[in-house]
């Protein structure tokens, strides 16, 4: 309640400004015409007689432009769609106008593109964004043919993973948990299906990818590092479809269709993967009583209510299960759910609210003799209120309230003795403004700030340390109970400040330098020292002993695009500090650990690098050629051994990689053809060799002294696919398929995911060098996709 | 049981197609550290085992320190002193105490080709144990996950009060079977006071028949089988898990990172300056059991 007055006295100041324009205001919403999908980031132009005005439409698909009274022109242009001109013989008063947009195809868009439908990264002040289509993902050759949107995105500059089938990617020397991943803005804890190949997004739900790798928006933190928002399709507002696929992996299948025609319509998509169904052929009687699969269904309905007001509901829900009869059994799971609520309060105001559920969590167990389950969930409610006004066409002013509300449960046993960590509890509000201000033509800045805090909150036994930072067994001092809602620490100082800004300053009409920083803060943090993390990983919030990591980022670049050839240039250099980032102790135990912050330590990280990425977004050959070159430092000093790493040197992440090289290519043989490849070099990723050799009672063992101090050699791999789709001539056919075929790591190349050592049987003390590669071989595939 | 074959092909499912191949590497010589483990047992003389540590790839064995001294202390006072036998083995003369405190402390000598002074380890408590109630074996036919033949059980009852750590070995025909997977050590918050003795918890199975498809089901007669359990302290605990955690790493995606394995003993009294090895007291309880038909 205490934020709802400051509130108001923000949207009355604001909304006395509006008194003073004189301009006309055209607003209304940008729909595709074939789907009424709402289009984001359309560019509108007015062309009038006192030049022209800017504006693009929002994530939902609205915009707002004041215009002059009189003539003119508003220009709807956006890459991929026909471009649609509104004539005004003279314009007098607001205007609502919903504006309908053709698709165009690759081929079309070659002869029609023109240096505005380009020129959209020219002119925004978004610098650090990456920004896919469900359309461009799935032209990618990948892994079994599915198409998978994580692993795409790190085909391009500045995203990587520690290697293949690692869960989670990393941006810009971020770890794996510094990535927001929202769905419909629901928060995803695990973003991986099979332990991390491939990712829980189903391409033919996804309506659109967007990765801000820095300079992030102030509605967005949370996290350090990126934020990764996928917004689900709404379905068809007009006509009832359908489309599909068969693989080797999996399957899957997406309805959609309006329920009433152009007021309410739902998508519906499902996958399956069956690799599970083969068991049987192998004449191993245990894996006929086995279970490997992974499933996802993804939901979402729309409702026009009134003219002003939409309403979504979106859901997610995917499951991992791996069991051996009675040996094991394995699960892990999201869930997700949104409520949102658009309401067009004026031309000038726009209003979005949400309220969402999320909810990760994991099984073990057996169902042996000695049965056990263990359950590991985090949840969160989250509550979003978000207000856009358009001042002028020099202003457009965002501002907006969110909390987030967390429960984590880390470990809860059921087996021969029934035991639980402490469940503990948190709440993360956040305030945010931004004002996106055309200064002049050239220069656009769009500055803002957002207050973030948190509170850990009771019921839960805490226990205290004597002073010196030093949390072990022995410096225990004291526990001290909190009561349900008690709060055990507040977070709500200066620090919580995270100023966000972005500059674009327009060389010329296809040139532009830009400068963003950002401050983020991370409230809670993924418990894990594997090298890449787990399903069974478990997030821990700050609290008594554990503080909130921070970082700066700043990021400096030039794009550029060559005139009419559909070829955009740009380079990014980025620095990034860290502060209080989670290490561990070595040979910290993190299973089933009541106290972690025993188990860790904290430190500080240093990330900087320069990207450059080449693309070419029209005609026949598409695609791009992506270079980074980083280094990634952690560095963690303490009073003594066991507190420092690597003793307090300087030493590289483990994701850290020198040169990151993508070239991904499409090209449309022939009406029917179509051909993809990719090709990927990368450095080897740091690794720790052994020093020397102990022994324990007849076992030997490595002597580690340098943490990441070699190498593995460096990687390449090249994937190609071909598609297949007859018929394309036939315009009106109602069913249209297509044949994909094609080939990951074709050259079969042997990767080095790392190299390790093992003694040979059978008394292990002839210790040789192994190096593992995680996919070893060219893996083929074959799918059969399909749509009426 | 044919378990191997089944979680190869389920590890294979899961990862397409991963690969182990051997290489050639060169890796540094380190810095050459003193290498001690010692114990003091309720049930056999003190002893410890000296050597230096040399290049993790060698084909050698550690060499022997010869020439050390040697004593152990109980509850901080001298209490034996521990001879040179043979080959960097020293025997003492004593036999520890359930609820003292042991520590050991070694001097080297100066010279040209190893490092001098003295190293000197942390207090290790001799905690309690209970004996091993039995041991037996049954045979169990062919089922799922089981194959055919004998297997060996013991039962034991672990006392009450919680804190308690403890280690298990097992020896096949007076051989300890000394793998880093053999390594098995564990706390007792899930088992606390508990028996394994089939009525209140499954009891505690030693071995089975042989993985081999060669191995017959007469092959396991007369096979003795041994096994201990040694109540340990918390950090022996964790040192042993920590051993087993870097010795058993396969290059894998959720490997934990490379971690220095430091035991409880340190030169003078630099913590920053450590032995390898591990010094610590046990109450070992062991039993014997050959198969007959």
């Amino acid at each position: 309640m205490k934020l709802i007055k400051p509130i108001f006295i923000i949207v009355t100041i604001v909304s006395s400004f509006s008194l003073l324009s004189q301009d006309i205001q055209i607003s209304g919403t940008v729909e595709e015409e074939s789907s009424g999908e709402a289009i984001p980031n359309i560019s509108i132009v007015w062309e009038g007689s006192s030049g022209k005005k800017f504006s693009s439409t929002n994530s939902y698909g609205f915009y707002s432009i004041s215009v002059p009274e009189g003539p003119g022109r508003l220009v709807f242009s956006s890459f991929g769609f026909k471009t649609q001109t509104k004539q005004f013989r003279n314009l007098k008063k607001n205007i609502v106008l919903n504006v309908s947009l053709n698709e165009l195809s690759t081929e079309l868009n070659e002869v029609s593109v023109t240096s505005e439908k380009l020129n959209d990264n020219i002119t925004t002040t978004e610098m650090s964004v990456s920004k896919l289509s469900a359309k461009e993902i799935k032209k990618v050759p990948q892994l079994l043919g599915e198409t998978d949107v994580i692993r795409t995105l790190t085909l391009l500059p500045g995203v990587s993973t520690v290697g293949e089938g690692a869960s989670g990617f990393n941006v810009r020397g971020g770890n794996a948990d510094q990535n927001l991943i929202i769905l419909d803005e629901a928060p995803v804890y695990n973003s991986s299906h099979l332990f991390g190949f491939f990712s829980i997004f189903n391409a033919d739900a996804v309506k659109d990818v967007k990765l801000f790798k820095g300079g992030m928006p102030a509605n967005y933190g949370g996290r350090l590092s990126s934020v990764l928002d996928i917004r689900q399709k709404e379905g068809n507002s007009k006509k009832f479809s359908a489309n599909g696929g068969i693989g080797l992996l999996s399957s899957r299948l997406t309805l959609e269709g309006p329920i009433v025609k152009d007021k309410v319509n739902f998508m519906l998509a499902g996958r399956r993967s069956y690799f599970d169904l083969f068991f049987p052929l192998f004449d191993v009687p245990e894996l006929n009583e086995s279970v490997a699969y992974f499933y996802d269904f993804n939901a979402k309905l729309n409702a026009k209510i009134s003219k002003k007001d939409k309403i979504y509901l979106s859901a997610y829900f995917g499951r991992d299960q791996f069991s051996a009869a009675e040996l094991f059994k394995f699960g892990w799971g999201n869930w997700t759910s949104t409520l949102r609520w658009n309401r067009v309060i004026s031309p000038k105001w726009f209003f979005n609210a949400s309220a969402v559920y999320s909810d990760y969590k994991y099984q073990l167990g057996a169902d042996g003799t000695t049965p056990f389950e263990w359950d590991s969930r985090i949840r969160n409610l989250v509550q979003n209120a978000k207000w856009t006004y358009y001042w002028n066409n020099a202003h457009t002013i965002e501002f907006g309230i969110q909390n987030t509300y967390y429960e984590f449960e880390p470990a809860k046993i059921s087996g021969p003795i029934d035991v639980e960590l402490q469940n503990e509890y948190g709440t993360e509000p956040a305030l945010y403004f931004s004002d996106d201000w055309r200064v002049t033509d050239d220069l656009t800045i769009t500055y803002g700030m957002r207050y973030s805090s948190f509170y850990n909150i009771g019921s839960r036994d805490i226990q205290t340390y004597q002073d010196g930072g030093v949390y072990n067994e022995s410096t225990i001092k004291d526990t001290i109970t909190f009561e349900p809602g008690q709060i055990i620490r507040s977070f709500n100082n200066l620090d919580g400040l995270e100023p966000r800004l972005a500059l674009n300053y327009q060389i010329s009409s296809n040139s532009s330098l830009k400068l963003s920083y950002n401050r983020n803060r991370q409230y809670i943090h993924l418990i894990s020292n594997n090298t890449t993390a787990t399903p069974v990983n478990v997030w821990r919030p700050v609290g008594q002993h554990i503080e909130p990591a921070t970082v700066n980022q700043i990021a400096l670049g030039i794009a550029y695009n060559l005139k009419e050839t559909g070829i955009r240039f740009s380079t990014e250099g980025f620095l990034k500090t860290f502060n209080n980032l989670i290490d561990y102790k070595d040979g910290a135990n993190l299973i089933f650990e009541e106290y972690i912050e025993t188990q860790l330590l904290s430190g500080e990280g240093r990330a900087y690098g320069i990207e450059v990425l080449l693309e070419k977004k029209t005609g026949g050959l598409t695609g791009w050629v992506g270079y980074t070159l980083a280094r990634t430092e952690r560095k963690v000093t303490g009073p003594s051994r066991e507190l420092r790493v690597n003793n307090g040197e300087w030493y590289p992440a483990n994701y850290d990689k020198l040169h990151d090289l993508s070239i991904v290519a499409t090209y449309a043989l022939s009406k029917a053809w179509d051909f993809g490849g990719n090709f990927v070099y990368q450095s080897g990723r740091p690794l720790t060799y052994p020093d020397s050799r102990g022994e324990f009672e007849g076992i030997y063992y490595p002597v580690y002294t340098n943490r990441n101090g070699g190498r593995t050699p460096s990687t390449n791999r090249l994937d190609l696919s071909f598609t297949f789709t007859p018929g394309v001539k036939k315009k009106n056919k109602k069913w249209q398929s297509s044949l994909s075929f094609g080939a990951y790591n074709v050259y079969a190349r042997k990767n080095p995911y790392s190299i390790f050592f093992r003694g040979e049987v059978p008394d292990f003390t002839d210790i040789k060098a192994y190096q593992l590669s995680v996919i070893g071989t060219a893996v083929p595939y074959l799918n059969y996709n399909f749509s009426f | 049981m044919n378990n191997y074959k089944f979680l190869s092909i389920f590890v294979c499912l899961n990862l397409f197609s991963s690969c182990q191949d051997e290489i050639d590497i060169t890796l540094p010589d380190g810095q050459e550290r003193l290498i001690i483990n010692g114990n003091v047992l309720d049930n056999e003389v003190a002893s410890a085992d000296l050597s230096w540590s040399i290049n993790y790839l060698s084909e050698e064995s550690n060499p022997s320190v010869l020439n050390a001294s040697i004593l152990v202390l109980e509850d901080d006072i001298v209490w034996d002193s521990l001879s040179h036998v043979e080959d960097g083995h020293y025997l003492g003369n004593k036999i520890g105490e359930i609820g003292r405190n042991y520590s050991i402390e070694v001097s080297i000598p100066e010279s040209s080709d190893h490092p001098s002074g003295v190293w000197k380890s942390q207090n290790e408590k001799l905690n309690r144990n209970n004996p091993i109630d039995s041991i037996y074996s049954i045979f169990l036919p062919q089922a799922t996950f089981q194959r055919e033949g004998y297997y060996v059980y013991v039962h034991w009852s672990e006392p009450l009060g919680i804190g308690d750590c403890y280690r298990f070995r097992q020896w096949k025909n007076d051989t300890l079977e000394n793998a880093p997977f053999n390594l098995q050590v564990t706390e007792d918050q899930f088992f606390d006071g508990r028996s394994f003795n089939d009525i209140d918890l499954d009891a505690l199975n030693v071995a089975g028949p042989e993985r081999s498809r060669d191995s017959t089901l007469e092959d396991q007669i007369g096979i003795k089988y041994s096994y201990e359990i040694s109540s340990i302290s918390l950090s022996h605990h964790d040192y042993i898990n920590l051993i087993q955690e870097q010795t058993l790493q396969v290059g894998g995606l959720f490997d934990p990172p490379a971690a220095p394995i430091v035991g409880n003993i340190y030169r003078g009294d630099d913590p920053e300056n450590y032995a390898l090895g591990y010094f610590y007291a046990s109450a070992p309880r062991k039993v014997h059991i050959v198969i007959t038909p």
